[in-house]
């Protein structure tokens, strides 16, 4: 990217080296060497942009470096007190258990920050799309005891395996779960299926919550939005580059009070061609 | 005959150092600790590691030539890779050079104890 930048400048200073002269020996021509001109400021300030991109891009990536290490102390040590712990100390049991979810939950938006940012291409492995939901859904529960919600699910035995990025999808799974238990209430009812549709994988996860508004339905997937009062908003803009990277879709239907449904569809064989 | 210890730690961060063996201490593993490549080699020349956990942001690494050079002068020892900067290209390259598995930190410790004791049981470890 600096080079990038540099080599453009040089071409910059050359071409208004080249108009300057062709401009004084033909006066006639000023107009058009003026709109080249203005041309090349504001193509110019566009490149300082995408600049100030490649440097946030940059910044977050070591950022997220930085704070995996502390992290990981932390998570450590709460596991050693946690293992040691005896049973007949049920505050410093809860208090423990509050670190490890936050530290969890810490874990997953630098998961997202990273995923988002760096957008690496997913890496294809043969695998059992039900498999990683059962993985998924028995992590879930420990993780989310607040409340207590119902998860059923309608995972289609004879669907095949898929060409999938397994830490990569898992994600997407965790994301739109998280969104569905945060928008259910108490005793609130969750339903995860799959089937297989021609050569493709459909995965439906529907909820009873609370819906999204219509008029916020549009910006769902910016990377920006968000109605929580945690998290980043990166969540669905996630979902939908990390499908999309797997040459699959997304779908979003919602009614306000009654619920949401997201189904993601992925090729069963992956290819360049489904992008 | 070199004496057999289980785990050897290589990471520059003392907190993590401390935190890490005593999470494996208290689960009756025998730990040695090291804070760079040199320490690492110079143990693992005089030691019997069953496996080395080591971060990869550590002064004298050098990447796959690190593990070819550590899988020479011990070549039964596992190696798991722990990592704070996750890249799969580099991943692919570790494998490739002898390392059993990378794990991006912050990881589950109770999967890491799952891992340590099925290399453990494996023949000849």
């Amino acid at each position: 990217m600096d080079k990038l930048y540099s080599d453009y400048k040089n071409m910059v200073t050359k071409i208004t080296k080249s108009l300057s002269k062709a401009k004084r020996i033909n006066p006639a021509l000023e107009k058009e060497f003026m709109d080249i001109s203005d041309k090349l400021v504001d193509f110019t300030g566009k490149i300082k942009e995408i600049e100030k991109l490649a440097v946030l891009g940059k910044i977050i990536s070591a950022t997220c470096h930085e704070l995996r290490n502390p992290l990981s102390a932390i998570n450590t040590s709460i596991y050693f007190i946690q293992s040691n712990l005896g049973k007949d100390k049920p505050k410093l049991i809860k208090h423990t258990d509050i670190i490890q979810r936050e530290v969890d939950s810490t874990t997953r938006i630098l998961d997202a920050l990273f995923l988002f940012y760096k957008s690496p291409e997913p890496s294809l492995i043969s695998t059992s799309v039900n498999a990683l939901i059962e993985g998924i859904l028995s992590d879930i529960e420990i993780r989310m005891p607040k409340k207590r919600v119902n998860i059923r699910k309608g995972l289609d035995p004879s669907i095949p395996k898929a060409m999938i990025d397994i830490d990569q999808l898992g994600k997407v799974i965790e994301n739109i779960l998280q969104n569905a238990y945060d928008s259910v209430g108490e005793r609130g009812k969750i339903r995860v299926g799959t089937k297989s549709v021609k050569d493709k994988i459909q995965i439906s996860i529907s909820d009873n919550g609370c819906g999204i508004p219509e008029g916020n339905m549009e910006k769902i997937f910016d990377p920006d939005f968000s109605t929580k009062s945690r998290g980043i908003g990166l969540g669905l803009a996630l979902v939908k580059d990390i499908i999309e990277r797997h040459g699959g879709s997304v779908e979003v239907k919602s009614k306000i009070k009654r619920g949401t449904m997201v189904t993601v569809t992925i090729p069963i064989k992956h290819s360049r061609n489904n992008l | 005959m070199k004496k057999a210890v289980d785990i050897l730690i290589v990471d520059d961060e003392p907190d993590y150092l401390i935190a890490l063996s005593d999470v494996l201490k208290d689960k009756g593993y025998t730990v040695d600790t090291a804070t760079d490549i040199d320490q690492l080699i110079a143990k693992a020349r005089k030691i019997h590691f069953n496996v080395i956990l080591t971060d990869t942001m550590l002064p004298g690494m050098m990447g796959a030539e690190t593990f070819n050079e550590i899988k020479e002068i011990t070549p039964r020892t596992i190696i798991m890779v722990m990592s704070a900067n996750y890249k799969k290209n580099m991943e692919k390259e570790f494998i490739k050079a002898g390392v059993y598995t990378c794990l991006l930190k912050p990881f589950n410790i109770d999967k890491l104890l799952e891992l340590i004791e099925r290399v453990k049981s494996k023949k000849g470890r």
